[in-house]
């Protein structure tokens, strides 16, 4: 199928902000930032930002001033300024992921080839099942999270790329989730804590 | 296979009804005169139903009125899947779980874990929930205590005889003082630390809470044996409980073998000196992972007695899939895939107690229940 | 007939609330393991300053100002990986003073006919009261925000309009907005304690892990509504 992209216009609700901008959270109306007339844009590969993450670190909730990020010391490579209001933040692409089967799946036991899971269906409600999976069938990075109990997706279903074309696919993905916080754990003490004065009288 | 009536039992008539797919296992105990208790919970995957209050209905009892304990051996998974809803719906009934519960520990770990729908630890979310309800009620019924806590040799239920309704007696005869301690060590073994990568929590060794149950109706014992497995500690596991003076020393002629018949929780002195000859046995299968009761396991069973049962094969369940796209993808991906549960099986044990005792107990099998020994 | 399954789709966190952009670089979600090493080196990098940061990866795009966060993604099969990662961005952020979320759905479906394509808009707003008003009157856009059904403050929005991807497509979006705290008077003023930020970032995370099945769940069946009109 043929994606046509419409000229934009200055009357295109799409890319026009309507709802207020103190509380919109569409994603749409969050293009229309206001950028700031910036003297250079900082364009900072991957690789060459670790100090910049260092400096920035633990200054979260404070607006800082270019002179005050301390990125003076850090290599950049300065682009033209960008417009004062861009465009829509998303370019459509013809990329989808067709969905025909979803399930959650707990690492139950890795083997030297294979690990077995636990599977819950994410959608259908069909009944829980056990599989073997390749472990070939990784990427490294998933490779490093696999041990039990990890809890990962797994997906099947059609591809679509970018140019519209059409492959089957199975896709399995480790959940990334939070770290235990020490703040969880302080709430976890209170509830057991109240749990214990009211289910403790005999 | 016969159907089974779906009637209530009479006022003198015992009923032991298990009810188990293969992974998961729900007991229901009649203790005359339509006073009902139950041990554990399990949820019908396939039509996300509680077998045991479905039956319930099904025989013309109100689980709201009818059921006086509920009791959860363990916080594993696998038998306390569906414990809030029971909670919630038998409103008349005390609930009662191990001791080693009651502790800081676990509550911790239930506080922590337990709430966190993310990270599938289904046992200690279904916790959080029965915590949670149990506390509704509490604040609602201050003079009633919400829970009993269940530990040796502990009486959890008595009811006098009279008339038709015979006496009835329901003890705890687990968890030891020691099984206490190393459950409270397992627990804190579980408690995620922080700052650690957040994933799903399984319970791993020995159950060293689990609470094997004695249930006394006139002259029958019932011997439930949870998952209570024997262990090399010392005052711990089925060793200490055989040798206890202070149980009731009396002979089960029904017994629901322990952890799935695996030969860790075997121990022989319990058939020959709490069990009477040739008892009759039950048991839920395990089809997760390692699958139990194995071959072996069954001829030890039956070597112990000719009357065994079991809700339902542990033969893996063929891979119920079609000629879907999506199926055609999973088997190109996968190695093997199958259901773990299946349909929820049911074995019924009846018997009249006084004058009409026949001498022996009605068994009556739904499928997939099987008889152990001739399967 | 409207094709039920939309040609393009997307799914977006959008956050408002105090944050610094020159943090979230892909290789700062690599090194807090948030993102696959792989996926962060190959992320292709628009701009990264300390007003404003976006990339996109294969399935990804971030964008980030000093008062909004926006996570998208055009794959279905990504969207809980997308919830997954600002979870977990903002449980490590977790002194962020976060004041409301947007839940983000929007969809392209191809109407199958112009006679479709016009039905929906004369149902809505009907032209021929624009007659006479205006000449050749077509609506633009139609937004119809209720009331939430659920336990938190905000909004449920659905935006219709006619879409600029598909020739005679509709465009549906749903905002499913949450409001947990009220942001400075200002842009840059600071929050009034460390403890309120606290207890705001928390309420999104609580919101996000506990009310998202009930919002797609939601926009899912909003979506089929305004096709079945």
């Amino acid at each position: 199928m043929r994606i046509q992209r419409t000229p934009a216009r200055t009357s295109d609700t799409q890319q026009q902000n309507l709802a207020s901008p103190v509380e919109a959270t569409s994603w749409r109306e969050f293009a229309e930032f206001r950028q700031p007339d910036l003297a250079h844009s900082l364009v900072i590969g991957p690789k060459g930002s670790q100090a910049l993450i260092e400096r920035h670190q633990g200054s979260v909730g404070r607006q800082q001033s270019p002179a005050e990020n301390g990125t003076e010391t850090v290599e950049f490579q300065e682009k033209p300024s960008l417009p004062a209001t861009p465009g829509p933040p998303v370019e459509y692409t013809r990329a989808r992921f067709l969905v025909l089967g979803s399930w959650e799946g707990v690492v139950l036991e890795v083997t030297n080839e294979t690990f077995i899971a636990r599977l819950t269906d994410i959608h259908s409600g069909r009944p829980d099942e056990i599989a073997e999976f390749h472990k070939s069938d990784l990427s490294g990075s998933d490779l490093e999270l696999l041990e039990p109990e990890a809890i990962f997706y797994w997906f099947v279903g059609y591809n679509d790329n970018r140019s519209g074309q059409r492959a089957r696919s199975s896709i399995l993905r480790f959940r990334r989730l939070p770290a235990w916080t020490p703040e969880e754990d302080e709430q976890a003490r209170a509830w057991a804590h109240e749990a214990a004065q009211i289910l403790w009288r005999k | 296979m016969a159907k089974i009536a779906y009637s209530p039992p009479e006022p003198n008539q015992i009923e032991l009804s298990l009810f188990g797919p293969g992974y998961g296992e729900c007991i229901l105990v009649h203790l005359g005169c339509q006073e009902w208790l139950i041990v554990d919970s399990c949820v019908d995957q396939r039509s996300k139903q509680q077998p045991v209050l479905r039956y319930l209905k099904a025989i013309d009892v109100d689980p709201l009125s009818a059921v006086k304990l509920i009791l959860a051996t363990h916080w594993h998974d696998d038998h306390v899947r569906g414990m809030s809803q029971l909670v919630a719906e038998c409103v008349s009934a005390e609930f009662s779980c191990s001791l080693a519960l009651q502790r800081e520990e676990f509550l911790r770990l239930v506080g922590k874990v337990g709430r966190q729908e993310a990270i599938r630890t289904r046992g200690l979310a279904e916790f959080y929930m029965v915590v949670e309800r149990l506390k509704v009620r509490a604040l609602g019924k201050p003079e009633v205590p919400p829970i009993k806590w269940s530990d040796a040799n502990k009486r959890l239920l008595y009811r006098p005889g009279s008339g038709e309704c015979p006496e009835v007696v329901v003890t705890s005869l687990s968890p030891s003082d020691s099984s206490i301690s190393l459950a409270l060590q397992q627990f804190r073994d579980l408690l995620p630390k922080n700052y650690e990568r957040r994933k799903s929590v399984v319970a791993c060794g020995p159950n060293h809470s689990a609470v094997v149950l004695l249930v006394q109706v006139a002259d029958h014992a019932i011997l439930l044996g949870a998952d209570l497995e024997e262990t090399e500690h010392p005052g711990t596991g089925w060793t200490v409980i055989v040798d206890s003076p202070e149980r009731p020393q009396v002979l089960s002629s029904v017994f629901k073998v322990p952890h799935h018949g695996s030969v860790n929780a075997d121990q022989p002195r319990v058939w020959s000196d709490m069990l009477v000859e040739n008892p009759v046995a039950v048991l839920t299968p395990f089809r997760r992972g390692t699958k139990l009761p194995s071959e072996e396991d069954k001829a030890r069973i039956c070597g112990h007695t000719r009357e065994a049962y079991s809700t339902a094969s542990t033969k893996p369940l063929k891979q119920a899939r079609g000629d879907r796209v999506a199926d055609k993808i999973i088997k190109d991906t996968v190695k093997s895939i199958r259901e773990i549960e299946g349909q929820v099986g049911h074995i019924r044990l009846r018997r009249f107690v006084g004058e009409k005792d026949s001498g022996k107990w009605d068994v009556e099998l739904v499928e997939p229940a099987q008889d152990l020994c001739r399967s | 007939m409207a094709e039920q399954t939309p040609l393009v789709a997307g799914t977006a966190i959008v956050l408002r609330g105090a944050f610094n952009p020159a943090i979230f670089q892909p290789a700062w979600f690599a090194v807090e393991k948030l993102l696959p090493g792989e996926e962060a080196e190959s992320a292709k990098v628009e701009i990264v300053t300390s007003q404003i940061t976006s990339f996109t990866t294969a399935w990804l795009t971030i964008q980030v100002t000093n008062d909004r966060f926006m996570a998208h993604t055009q794959l279905a099969n990504m969207e809980l990986p997308l919830r997954d990662l600002v979870l977990a961005t903002f449980r490590l952020l977790r002194h962020t003073p976060i004041s409301v979320m947007g839940l983000n759905r929007d969809a392209h479906y191809e109407m199958g006919s112009a006679e479709a394509w016009h039905r929906i808009g004369n149902l809505l707003a009907p032209k021929e009261r624009w007659e006479g008003l205006l000449n050749q009157p077509g609506t633009r856009s139609l937004t119809i925000e209720g009331t939430r059904p659920d336990k938190y403050e905000g909004y449920i929005r659905v935006k219709l309009e006619p879409s600029n991807v598909i020739p005679l497509g509709l465009f549906i979006e749903i905002n499913d907005h949450f409001q947990f705290a009220t942001p400075p008077s200002s842009p840059g003023d600071p929050w009034k304690s460390d403890t309120e930020s606290l207890i705001s970032s928390a309420n999104m995370l609580a919101a996000l892990e506990g009310a998202w099945d009930e919002s797609f769940k939601r926009a899912r069946s909003l979506m089929e509504g305004v096709l079945k009109f």
